[in-house]
Order: C-alpha cells, then sequence, then structure tokens
C-alpha cells in the first residue's frame, strides 16, 4: 500500500510536468516570434529536459518503486538543465563588470561543498562530480551576473554569505552528529533554507515592483530556483516534497524572466 | 549468442556495391544508413564493455546504460560530417535520418534473428516503435548541431543539450517497453506520438516564421 507521502510527492511531480509542458509549449511559441533569440532556444531546451527528466523518474518510480536508480539518462539530462540554465544566464546578462576574487571563491566554494556532501550521502561520486561541476558552473554564472547588474545590495551579499556557510556547516554537522540533536540542527538548516527564499523573492518582487529590465530580473529569478534545487538536493521525505512543489512554482518565474528578457531585444 | 558482425557484413555488402551506381544525395543517404548500422554494432560493443567491467547485468545495462552509449555513437558522425563537409542544414537532416534508419533496422534484424520472427504483430509494432525512436532522437541531435552552427557563441551548450535531450528520450522508451502490460504499450507508443508532436510544432514554427 503506496504512504500518503509517495502519492503527494507523485501528484506534485505530475503537476510539474503539467507545468513544464504547458512552459515549453509557450517557449516555442516565444521562438517563433522572437527574432532567432538563442535565449528562448536554450529555455525550450532546458524545459524540454526537465520534463523528460521528471516523467523519466516518474516512470522509474511506479515501475520499481522503493529502489535505488542505478546511473541512467536523468542524471545527464540534470547535468544538461544546469548547463542550459548557465547558458540562460550568459546569454541575457551583459557584463560591465568581473565579480571580485571573494565573489567567485564563494560561489565556487558553495558549489563544491555541496558536491561533497552529495558524495557523502549518496556515495555515487562519479555522477555527483558531473552533476556537481556544472552546477557550480551554474552558481558562478549566476553569482557574475548578480555582480554585474549590481541586483543585491552589500547587506543582502552578506546575508546570503552567512546562509550559504550556514547550511554547509549545518549539513555538516548533521553527518556527525549521531544523537538526538540531531533534529535541532536539521530544523536549522531548513528555517535558512526558507529564510534565504525569503529573501530572494523579497528581492525579485522589489526589482519587478522597480520595473527593472530583464538583465536585472533574470539572474535574481535564476538564483532563486538555484538556492530551491539545492534545498530538494540536501531533502527527503516530506521537505523534498516541499521543495518539488516550490521548484515547480519558481519555474513560471524563470519562464516569465526568459520571455521578458526576449521580447525587450 | 548471435553472430552480429557477420548479419552486418552480409547487410552492408549489397549497400556498398549500391554506392557506386547511386550519387548525389541518393548516394549520401545509403552511404549514413551504412553508417549506422556500423555504429550500432560499435554501440553494442561499447555496452557490453560497460556491462562486462561495471557489472550492470544485461538488462540494467539494455535498459539504462545503452541509451546514453547509443546516443553518443550516433552523434560522432553527425559531429564528424558537420566539422569536415559542412553540409546545408537539409542535408544533414537527411544524412542523420538515414543514420537513424540504419541504426534501427540493425538492431531490429539483430533481434529478430536472437528472439525468433514468429509474432508478425510484434514485429510490426516493434518495427515502427524502433525505427521511429531512432530516427527522432537523431533528428533532435541534428537540430542540436543545426542551433549550434546558427548561434555559434554557445554552441556547445546546444549540442549537449540536444545529445542529453535524445538520451533521455531514449531512456524512457527503453524504460517502458522493459515490462510487459500497460507500460510497454506506452512505449511503443511513444515514438509515433513524438513524431506527430514534432510535426505539428515544425509546422507551428515555420508558420511563425513565414509570418515574422
Amino acid at each position: 500500500m503506496a504512504s500518503g507521502a509517495y502519492v503527494i510527492s507523485i501528484l506534485i511531480s505530475a503537476l510539474q510536468i503539467i507545468v513544464l509542458a504547458v512552459l515549453l509549449s509557450l517557449s516555442i511559441g516565444v521562438i517563433g516570434k522572437s527574432q532567432k533569440s538563442l535565449s528562448v532556444v536554450h529555455m525550450a531546451l532546458c524545459l524540454a529536459l526537465w520534463l523528460m527528466g521528471d516523467l523519466y523518474w516518474i516512470v522509474y518510480d511506479l515501475m520499481r518503486p522503493e529502489s535505488r536508480m542505478p546511473f541512467a539518462a536523468n542524471e545527464i539530462g540534470e547535468a544538461a538543465i544546469f548547463l542550459m540554465m548557465a547558458a540562460i544566464v550568459n546569454s541575457v546578462a551583459v557584463y560591465v563588470t568581473y565579480p571580485s576574487a571573494v565573489h567567485t571563491v564563494s560561489s565556487v566554494l558553495f558549489g563544491i561543498g555541496n558536491v561533497v556532501l552529495w558524495i557523502a550521502w549518496s556515495g555515487e561520486w562519479i555522477q555527483d562530480i558531473l552533476i556537481g561541476t556544472v552546477y557550480t558552473w551554474l552558481l558562478y554564472s549566476i553569482v557574475r551576473a548578480i555582480v554585474s547588474e549590481m541586483a543585491f545590495n552589500r547587506q543582502e551579499w552578506i546575508l546570503l554569505c552567512i546562509f550559504c556557510a550556514a547550511l554547509l556547516a549545518g549539513w555538516g554537522l548533521i553527518f556527525v552528529i549521531k544523537d538526538k540533536s540531531v533534529r535541532i540542527v536539521e530544523a536549522g538548516v531548513y528555517v535558512i533554507l526558507f529564510a534565504g527564499v525569503l529573501l530572494l523573492l523579497n528581492r525579485l518582487i522589489r526589482l519587478y515592483r522597480q520595473k527593472e529590465g530583464p538583465q536585472r530580473l533574470l539572474p535574481v529569478a535564476f538564483a532563486l530556483i538555484a538556492w530551491v534545487i539545492t534545498g530538494k538536493y540536501m531533502s527527503e521525505g516530506t521537505m523534498y516534497t516541499v521543495f518539488l512543489l516550490l521548484e515547480t512554482m519558481c519555474l513560471p518565474v524563470c519562464f516569465a524572466s526568459v520571455r521578458k528578457a526576449v521580447m525587450a531585444i | 549468442m548471435i553472430y552480429s558482425e557477420n548479419i552486418l557484413i552480409c547487410m552492408v555488402l549489397p549497400l556498398i556495391l549500391t554506392v557506386f551506381f547511386v550519387k548525389d544525395g541518393t548516394r549520401r543517404f545509403v552511404l549514413s544508413f551504412i553508417l549506422g548500422m556500423v555504429m550500432c554494432l560499435l554501440g553494442a560493443y561499447v555496452s557490453g564493455f560497460i556491462d562486462a567491467s561495471w557489472g550492470y547485468g544485461t538488462m540494467d545495462t539494455a535498459i539504462f546504460i545503452s541509451p546514453v552509449v547509443e546516443e553518443a555513437m550516433k552523434f560522432l558522425p553527425l559531429l564528424f560530417c558537420l566539422l569536415m563537409f559542412e553540409p546545408e542544414d537539409e542535408e544533414l537532416f537527411h544524412a542523420a535520418v538515414g543514420l537513424g534508419a540504419g541504426f534501427a533496422s540493425f538492431e531490429n534484424v539483430c533481434t529478430m534473428v536472437s528472439s525468433g520472427t514468429e509474432s508478425i504483430r510484434l514485429i510490426l509494432v516493434r518495427g515502427l516503435a524502433v525505427g521511429v525512436m531512432h530516427i527522432v532522437s537523431v533528428s533532435a541531435l541534428a537540430l542540436g548541431l543545426v542551433l549550434a552552427r546558427h548561434f555559434k557563441i554557445t554552441g556547445v551548450s546546444s549540442i549537449l543539450g540536444a545529445l542529453s535531450v535524445s538520451m533521455l528520450y531514449h531512456g524512457i522508451y527503453n524504460l517502458l517497453v522493459s515490462e510487459s502490460g500497460i507500460f510497454r504499450i506506452i512505449g511503443f507508443a511513444l515514438p509515433v506520438i513524438t513524431a506527430l508532436l514534432i510535426f505539428h510544432i515544425y509546422r507551428r514554427l515555420r508558420i511563425h516564421l513565414y509570418k515574422a
């Protein structure tokens, strides 16, 4: 008998597939209207990959429930999704300034830290290093675009840095601590994750209200989804489902920002 | 066990002779068809090697590893063709279709030789599904290469994106047809549905571009 949480996670995956199918159809329409825009082609590829990755996962889950998936095409698809997202950010952003060494090193360190934790959790070296390399490239691309567009103020950068450091420390502690205090650390990690979501969402809404251009909106929208994906990869059970739902809600936001950038050309 | 090399020689020899009697587009199509069959055999070698060295098991290799290997094998000659001969977009698509058809034909023949040809219904369904699936996935690869050529700035991303799309698509098909019942029916229907969808999208895009 399937548990309630399992059924809900399947339902949310199905919802994400529907959202992705609608967005893919819309993006194909935008390709037709745009003047050979590369960003929207990458967006369509990204959505197609995401859709097929979800389909692969859901089919596998229904055919072989409760079994761990071996290395398969969907993991290459995940790496390609990150690559496409980075390509979208890089094709829209206009780089006026380069990020400082602190920004570069911090984003790369956060990426590497995550990969180390993924490996510690799953033990799948090859897959995690492959996906992690592209994930780190995506983080760096987003940070570079945000710095260049000056989309964050100083306080927001400091807060984000503290959140990232606290997340890595918290997740690291969860592997070390064996007693009941692990629950407290876990709760703290989720508080930080949701605080990060609120921080990025707040910045995105403010930029939107100020009628900022797509070059400023897009990297923040992609930072939001990258943050949610980071949370999803590090969660399981109910919290995984929550982040899956958040990710589904972020997808139209990302699409809207790409569409705005394409139509502005 | 089947001697797939012997089957390949038997199938390829008449086609090689054909190359001398035809020219231009037909010759290129026959050559890409032959190349598709050769790539299928090489893909089987690579999958077999991965199975033997990682111990995945024959079934799991066919479901999870083969899509990745086979799409990579189809991709390499297309990339070579693009870089060496710089064909027109349409010529590249024709080469891709020939490659996919050759790949699917050789795979079908090997499957028939190894598992029998008693059920005409199964052979018809499998033949059509595998044929369309390989042609659709290799067309996605060709599309990625065409996009990469037109937008040179981030060409690598487009190529890898298209390669991943075809790997995932092939992976879903292999996963679905690996089990009997409703999953297999959906699996066999998937290539035809996708082909119709792509045809619809292609028409829609052409209308948009024509209006623009």
